[in-house]
């Protein structure tokens, strides 16, 4: 049964603790596990080697059923890697991610987002693997399987404070160099760096073999723009600060926006990547759940989401 | 176009009020850490200059919206011809105040000042708007309430000022202009009072009130003065017109008419005429040449051949103010005088009788001709006033007598108390505490005698400055003088309460004093009637002043003859005419009319008539009777005649002199350009409609784009 949408956990305080952190992701993640019994992660990225004798303690589940049927032998299958897949967290820490219209800014949102997806990828059995940039990668989390990590994880991020502009470019060929075998990326950003810059990291993760997730974390003020009366906008990330009636140029700025969004999409559909619109007014549970029904129903594109 | 009240145009700096605002005011900011600019620096590029456009247009129609603001206040108007007028189709509670004293009856050869101005009141009514009411007042001396509230009856309003007549009253306005400010308390929306005058000098002779009453009611009252007329046109009038003397039948009365040019040239051979009871003239002059601005005396003799109530009129050639080229007087015409000197003291010879001079005084005729005369004159003893029936006579002259004896004291009491007349002259015999006991004659006499006074050199009577009505003829040198009478002994006089100076001495002291004494009159001489103590009997002022007190003591019953205009004629008649018609004729032109009843007052009976605003003289009839009972006169003030007008210019400073630009007091020249309808309403339209304007403008600007 789904977690009852619910953002009370997230807030800024909440967040910028990793104890409090790893208690929201714990029990958003628990909630969304009860009555399920497969999780959606198993089994991907993990290439068959070789058969060997069933042996007593052997998992069941690795049995070749087919050979039993023909042979009536009890055979195991073996793969080239034991471990399980590695999801490479992403995680936009730039001055821009730190707008929030809400108590909760695009960081904090990325934050829990990411920390959820951490726990319950750990629960799985698998690695996960975190990395924050703005420029260049800021903080980093090695590989781990290991779930006791995950208090470890939550602090890093949860300590992390974000005051640099962006380059997305940068942190996506990093993570590409570094890590050789296949997995999966998911980036967390709101994307207002260099479209083209991301339009090539998306294909050079892409081309290693990574299936890649893209989080594109925005404020509903963002995507609404329902801001009235005169206005000071304070320029982040080197914008010069303007004054305004939004009123008069919502419109425009709408069109822009949208504009945006679908050329990022456009990117994504292209590169055979995961894209997810994530709007930063809505529950977390209910963004996390509705990203990973979409993705039982479609694994490569994630239909069925925004 | 005009504004009616320009200061308020200094306000248009205000304009710049929106710039300023624009340009300094820090509005209440929302400031946001926004992460998103460049889709707001996109937005921004693409949408420039129409943002410009738009507050641009914001801009001016603030700009404008305060403009027309200021413009209300300033209150524009268009100029209009002929109106003059300060108009607008907003509600008025107005008043008209139309001049209708006797020097609106001047014409410019087509109309008269007063027809000009019925034009001008017609012309405001007209100009009203629909919602407007009008009262409508007189002014004159005499101040007449046509309407005197405020009515939205305009065919009434029009009706009234088309019945409305000159009069001959004099000018005032202060009197309307008071009613008129009255009639306007209680009315709604904005006050006017238009006043229409030919703005004599005489009209403001209540400046003061009249300044007072418009500070008063500055504030919700505009006053505005319309001068109608020319200034200083030409005018010749009959000033004044006085009877000389005792008018008796068939004895030439002498009248004296006063002529005064007005104008700015001299009149030349102007013949005077005069007149009795509108018949043809009996006598006539001509005066050569009367210079501007100068007056000039000349005498007259009309003869009356009845007894009885007659009026005589003077006239003059015509002019363009008719009402003043005549005037008349009423007197009543007696068929003969009694008269009784009482000589103190007896002499053999007649002429060192103290009455010698008197009696010859009193019939001023030859021996032969005495019995033709009307004044009969008898001779008295003191003793013969013991038990005389006094009444048969008119007056009783004491001459230098000593005194009386108490029964001759109460003879002369009840005399004088029932309507006759005594004339006291002191001298050398005369017992001053005799005269002066409050219990013998003190108690009538007007003075008491001060001690004989033996002057070097003698004095004199008064030259000039005379003010009692019997020496005023010596006001006119030409008519001689007082001044040469001299005495060489008097008694001074001091004056009893109620008394009047007749005469008085160089050195100031009184020489001839009056008193009214219950129904009669009382005269006193500090000096007798002789040649032992003054030149008075031998000088030429002696005949005429004697008479002239016998004229004064007998007109008595010819008093309230003489009006002046709306001055009510009271007459007591018998009381066998009570409850009679009384009908009227103004002088030979009108028919009598009716114009009510002899009225029932205690044992007296009375006429009495109201309707008195025009000049001339009115015969009133009692009955059927063919002949008038009474006739009386109608006399115009004189100052009416002078036609000068004060500069329409300076009315303003007039009323207000430290304040040369008052606000609220205008003079409109009708034939100039003055403000017309007010503009002040269409302006507010136009402002709110741009105030809806620049709501809507901002509405739409402000909407998502």
């Amino acid at each position: 049964m789904p977690a009852e949408p619910n953002n009370n956990l997230l807030d800024a305080e909440a967040v910028s603790r990793g104890e409090n952190l790893g208690i929201l992701a714990r029990s958003i993640v628990e909630g969304y596990r009860v009555g399920e019994h497969r999780s959606p992660f198993h089994g991907f990225a993990i290439e068959f080697a070789q058969h060997r004798e069933y042996t007593i303690g052997d998992d069941t589940r690795h049995l070749d059923w087919k050979v039993l049927g023909r042979t009536d032998r009890y055979y195991i299958k073996q793969y080239e890697q034991d471990t399980n897949m590695t999801a490479h967290f992403l995680l936009d820490g730039s001055e821009s991610m730190n707008y929030g219209s809400g108590k909760a800014s695009k960081l904090h949102y990325a934050k829990a987002l990411s920390a959820c997806l951490a726990y319950l990828v750990l629960l799985q059995r698998d690695a996960v693997a975190v990395s924050v940039f703005d420029t260049e990668t800021r903080e980093r989390v090695p590989r781990t399987d290991n779930l006791g990590k995950i208090h470890h994880i939550m602090n890093r991020l949860a300590a992390f404070e974000a005051t640099q502009r962006t380059s997305l470019r940068t942190a996506m060929a990093d993570l590409a160099k570094q890590v050789k075998a296949r997995g999966m990326v998911m980036l967390f950003s709101d994307i207002f760096d260099d479209e083209e810059g991301f339009m090539r990291g998306l294909r050079q993760l892409r081309f290693m073999g990574h299936e890649v997730v893209v989080f594109h974390v925005l404020d509903h003020y963002e995507l609404e723009f329902p801001l009235t009366g005169r206005v000071e906008f304070i320029g982040l990330e080197g914008n010069p600060t303007l004054e305004l009636n939004p009123a008069d140029i919502r419109k425009s700025y709408l069109r822009e926006m949208n504009e945006m969004r679908a050329r990022a999409r456009r990117a994504c559909e292209q590169a055979q990547c995961h894209y997810v619109l994530t709007d930063t007014a809505a529950p977390l549970a209910e963004t996390i759940s509705g990203y990973l029904v979409a993705r039982q129903s479609n694994p490569m594109t994630g239909e069925g989401q925004k | 176009m005009t504004f009616l009240a320009p200061l308020m145009l200094l306000a248009l700096t205000a304009v710049g009020l929106p710039v300023l605002i624009h340009l300094f005011s820090k509005p209440r900011l929302k400031r946001i850490r926004w992460a998103a600019t460049k889709f707001l620096l996109a937005s921004i590029e693409k949408n420039k200059r129409r943002m410009k456009v738009e507050d641009l247009l914001l801009l001016l129609a603030r700009c404008l919206l305060v403009a027309l603001l200021v413009l209300i206040f300033a209150r524009p108007a268009l100029l209009v011809k002929s109106a003059g007028l300060l108009l607008s189709r907003d509600n008025i509670s107005a008043a008209l105040v139309l001049d209708y004293s006797m020097s609106m009856g001047q014409s410019d050869g087509a109309k008269t000042r007063f027809e000009q101005a019925k034009a001008t009141a017609l012309d405001i009514l007209g100009k009203l708007g629909g919602g407007s009411s009008c009262a409508l007042w007189l002014a004159g001396d005499k101040t007449r309430s046509v309407i005197a509230k405020p009515t939205q009856d305009f065919a009434l309003l029009r009706r009234m000022l088309d019945h409305a007549t000159v009069s001959d009253f004099g000018s005032d306005l202060y009197p309307a202009l008071k009613g008129a400010v009255e009639s306007l308390k209680g009315t709604e929306g904005r006050k006017e009072i238009f006043i229409l005058t030919d703005n004599q000098a005489a009209a403001w002779k209540q400046l003061g009130n009249i300044r007072k009453l418009q500070d008063e009611h500055q504030r919700e009252i505009q006053f505005r003065y319309f001068v109608i007329g020319d200034r200083g046109e030409d005018n010749v009038a009959v000033t004044a017109l006085q009877v000389v003397g005792t008018a008796a039948v068939n004895q030439p009365v002498r009248c004296v008419v006063t002529v005064s040019n007005h104008g700015r040239s001299a009149v030349e051979k102007l013949p005077v005429k005069i007149s009795v009871d509108d018949e043809p003239p009996q006598d006539e002059t001509v005066i050569d040449r009367l210079e501007p601005g100068a007056s000039r005396n000349v005498s007259l003799f009309a003869r009356v051949r009845h007894a009885g109530y007659h009026a005589i009129s003077a006239s003059i050639a015509g002019d363009r103010l008719p009402a003043d080229n005549q005037r008349a007087t009423a007197l009543l015409v007696l068929e003969q005088l009694r008269a009784l000197v009482v000589d103190g003291t007896v002499s053999a010879n007649p002429a060192e009788r103290d009455g010698f001079f008197l009696r010859n005084a009193l019939a001023p005729v030859a021996p032969g001709q005495a019995g033709q005369y009307y004044l009969k004159v008898a001779a008295g003893k003191p003793g013969d006033l013991d038990g005389q029936d006094l009444r048969q006579y008119d007056l009783v002259f004491l001459a230098n007598v000593p005194e009386l004896s108490p029964s001759a004291m109460q003879n002369i009491s009840r005399y004088v108390n029932e309507g006759g007349n005594l004339v006291v002259f002191a001298g050398s015999a005369s017992k001053a505490d005799f005269y002066n006991d409050e219990e013998n004659l003190g108690a009538l006499l007007p003075a008491k005698l001060g001690a004989v006074q033996k002057p070097e050199p003698p004095l004199a009577w008064q030259s000039r400055d005379y003010a009692h009505p019997v020496v005023t003829l010596w006001n006119d040198p030409e008519s001689g003088t007082l001044g040469s009478v001299k005495f060489y002994q008097y008694y001074p006089l001091t004056l009893r309460d109620g008394a009047l100076t007749v005469l008085k001495y160089s050195n100031n002291e009184i020489a001839v004093a009056e008193r009214a004494a219950g129904r009669g009159k009382v005269f006193l001489f500090g000096s007798p009637a002789m040649t032992d103590w003054n030149n008075f009997p031998v000088n030429p002022a002696f005949v005429p002043l004697t008479l002239r007190i016998v004229a004064y003591a007998a007109g008595r019953s010819a008093r309230g003859l003489n009006l002046s205009p709306g001055q009510t004629f009271a007459f007591e008649v018998e009381t066998e005419y009570a409850g009679k018609d009384v009908a009227v004729a103004r002088g030979g032109a009108e028919k009598r009319r009716i114009v009510g009843r002899v009225e029932q007052g205690g044992r007296a009976a009375w006429i009495r008539y109201q309707n008195t605003e025009l000049a001339g003289a009115y015969a009133v009839y009692v009955g059927d009777d063919q002949l008038p009972k009474v006739v009386f006169a109608v006399q115009g003030d004189a100052v009416e005649s002078d036609l000068r007008q004060e500069p329409a210019e300076d009315i303003a400073a007039l009323l207000h002199p430290p304040e040369p630009e008052s606000r609220d007091v205008s003079v409109s020249d009708p034939e100039e350009q003055a403000p017309g309808v007010e503009l002040w309403f269409y302006v507010a339209v136009a402002a709110l409609a741009l105030a809806v304007t620049e709501s809507g403008l901002k509405h739409y600007f402000s909407r998502a784009r």
